[in-house]
């Protein structure tokens, strides 16, 4: 993963590149494959316009457009409904545990979902989590814990 | 839950597979890829630089210097082949404005290409059409000989002309939902 932390000035497009695999796996979790595209260039266009107040010392690159992404996904949900959360039938054929699994994700609360996507699934450190979502490192560590009791809860259910 | 959480991190590797997969042109290529397709693109430059070499030589030749303006008259063979980057953003002819914002740069001035490594297209539609979601249907609002800007709703794309032939998705952005509309 590239490390650039430079603010945005002179070629956005350069800039935001290394980060567009994340910025669309980010997209896709938070809509479907259908409109991830288009939440991925409304968040690129707002960083565009924000670029200025980029400040590396508050953290990566890539917080900070993952937190623009959210915030559009937020925005553009509040104007019109809700899509139904990725099924794994929309990426691919998972065998059946991952099925019960995703269903499970996809039923959480949007805080722990979005949580437990971006730190299981896009991968990123707790830190890097609490810096999109903007919140203090613990506050993550403890939706985490209680995103995999609900998670663990649900999928006992299914085997019932 | 040591069970749980490594079960979510593997379901997390193959759920990046499989969402990469739908988008290849954004995934990070191994490194040995990138070298090796490095290694081809120093190749051909250093063939490229070779022919402009000899095609120069050829035109300082005495009686065999030709000015930009003359270039038609060369043999297909002889023209040196122009070398330009984008984005040619600039050379849009109009610009797209936002009007629930009211600012022209917020709608204008972007630059970020997805569609960089994708193939040129032979019409602006065709361009555009390549460029996701596919569902969108875009209204060509202005053009000249190197690019064009095209409209869907709140979104605009910028649509260049490729120095070798073709035209390709440069740059785009949104208004975040009020309607794009050209700049006047």
């Amino acid at each position: 993963m590239a490390t650039r932390t430079s603010t945005p000035t002179e070629d956005f497009g350069e800039w935001v590149a290394p980060w567009l695999p994340d910025v669309w796996r980010f997209a896709v979790s938070l809509s479907s494959l259908d409109d991830a595209d288009d939440l991925v260039q409304d968040a690129l266009a707002r960083a565009w316009a924000k670029r200025a107040s980029f400040d590396p010392s508050r953290g990566s690159a890539r917080s900070w457009l993952l937190a623009i992404v959210a915030d559009r996904a937020r925005r553009r949900w509040m104007r019109r409904p809700k899509p139904v959360p990725v099924e794994p039938s929309d990426v691919a054929e998972p065998d059946g545990r991952r099925v019960d699994l995703r269903r499970a994700i996809a039923g959480l609360p949007e805080r722990q979902r979005t949580t437990i996507y971006l730190h299981y699934y896009l991968d990123l450190p707790v830190r890097e989590v609490a810096r999109v979502l903007g919140c203090a490192d613990g506050t993550v560590k403890s939706t985490l814990h209680d995103a995999r009791r609900a998670l663990a809860r649900r999928l006992e259910d299914d085997d019932a | 839950m040591p069970d749980l959480e490594d079960e979510l991190r593997a379901d997390g590797a193959a759920w990046r597979e499989q969402v990469d997969r739908s988008r290849p042109e954004l995934s990070p290529r191994p490194a040995r890829n990138r070298t090796w397709i490095g290694g081809l693109v120093a190749a051909a430059l250093v063939l490229g630089l070779a022919v402009v070499v000899l095609a120069l030589r050829h035109t300082d030749s005495p009686g065999g210097h030709v000015a930009a303006g003359d270039a038609p008259a060369l043999k297909g063979s002889d023209r040196p082949v122009p070398v330009r980057t984008l984005p040619y953003l600039r050379r849009v002819p109009q610009q797209a404005t936002c009007p629930s914002s009211g600012n022209r740069a917020y709608g204008s001035g972007m630059s970020f290409s997805l569609t960089r490594r994708t193939k040129a297209a032979p019409t602006i539609a065709a361009a555009a059409e390549a460029f996701p979601p596919k569902y969108v249907h875009w209204t060509i609002a202005a053009r000249n000989s190197t690019s064009a800007l095209l409209l869907y709703r709140a979104h605009y794309l910028h649509v260049v002309r490729l120095p070798g032939g073709g035209w390709a998705v440069d740059s785009g952005g949104s208004c975040g939902g009020a309607d794009a509309t050209v700049a006047r």
